[in-house]
């Protein structure tokens, strides 16, 4: 949690008298608010880290709300494109699909409505071909690069979900303004 | 695999379908060393498109695509 502080970086001297509004910008993937002074040269520069990572890596939000397989595979498989394109992930999930991150969750393999007529067909070819299960594939992109997995703190209450009740690819229960807040910053966002 | 290249690692991804392979690739890729030559093989046509994309990307250096008998051999050499 420490890249919640603000670090303070202080340049030269502090005695001149601060502008009213700051120079904000983005420095090494780090936010940054700069106080220039009215009267001499010198400045402060205040850090404020956003994230908890430090990168200067790009990111990809997805919000995975469906808990059908089809769904939360498109986002496992997004999430792994992600990675090979050098990008981070943070994938916020919620309703349905938090419910399938549950411990003990159904390993069951259902498919969203919209292909109910090839439903058969499509789940004996995966079989047949063995394709991995879209949480192998989590765990395989999570493994890979750099993926983080947020339960909804909303549904999560809604529930009576605690983080102990969670698969342990969860890393943490968050609200949703740290995911927008997350979500701002990266270069798009997926609602699946 | 032609005689003059020696791959340091292959990964046998064969039967893995898109992204498997380029996830295996990107994992073998993260624990070599550079200089280190890794050869994947694999049937999935996603695969033959997008990992030689992959390596272009990430600045390392494509030593070739190999048609073999229903597969084909991707190989890459970590340069950086």
């Amino acid at each position: 949690m420490q890249g919640k502080q603000p670090g303070v970086i202080e340049t030269g001297s502090t005695s001149g008298r601060l502008s009213i509004s700051p120079v904000s910008g983005c420095l090494f993937g780090m936010r940054y608010i700069s106080m220039i002074p009215n009267m001499s040269g010198s400045h402060l520069l205040f850090f404020i880290l956003i994230n908890d990572r430090i990168s200067m890596k790009e990111k990809m939000s997805l919000l995975l709300v469906s808990g059908t397989a089809d769904k939360l595979m498109a986002g496992a498989i997004i999430a792994s494109g992600a990675i090979a394109n050098d990008m981070e992930v943070d994938i916020f999930v919620s309703f349905w699909g938090l419910m399938e991150f549950k411990k003990g969750a159904s390993k069951k393999v259902n498919l969203s409505y919209d292909g109910i007529e090839i439903k058969d067909e499509v789940l004996k070819k995966m079989e047949q071909k063995k394709i991995p299960s879209w949480m192998d594939m989590i765990k395989q992109a999570k493994e890979v690069g750099d993926v983080k997995i947020y339960a909804c703190a909303m549904f999560a209450d809604l529930m009576d979900l605690k983080k102990d009740d969670l698969d342990p690819v969860v890393d943490e229960i968050i609200g949703v303004s740290q995911f927008v807040s997350m979500a701002k910053e990266a270069k798009m966002t997926l609602f699946i | 695999m032609s005689e003059e290249i020696k791959p340091t690692k292959i990964i046998d991804a064969r039967g893995s379908y898109c992204p498997g392979p380029l996830m295996e690739l990107i994992k073998a890729y993260k624990q070599a060393k550079i200089g280190d030559i890794i050869s994947v093989y694999s049937g999935d046509s996603g695969t033959k498109i997008d990992a030689p994309a992959w390596v272009k990307k990430s600045g390392n250096e494509l030593l070739g695509v190999f048609d073999r008998d229903g597969y084909f051999e991707i190989v890459v050499k970590k340069t950086r």
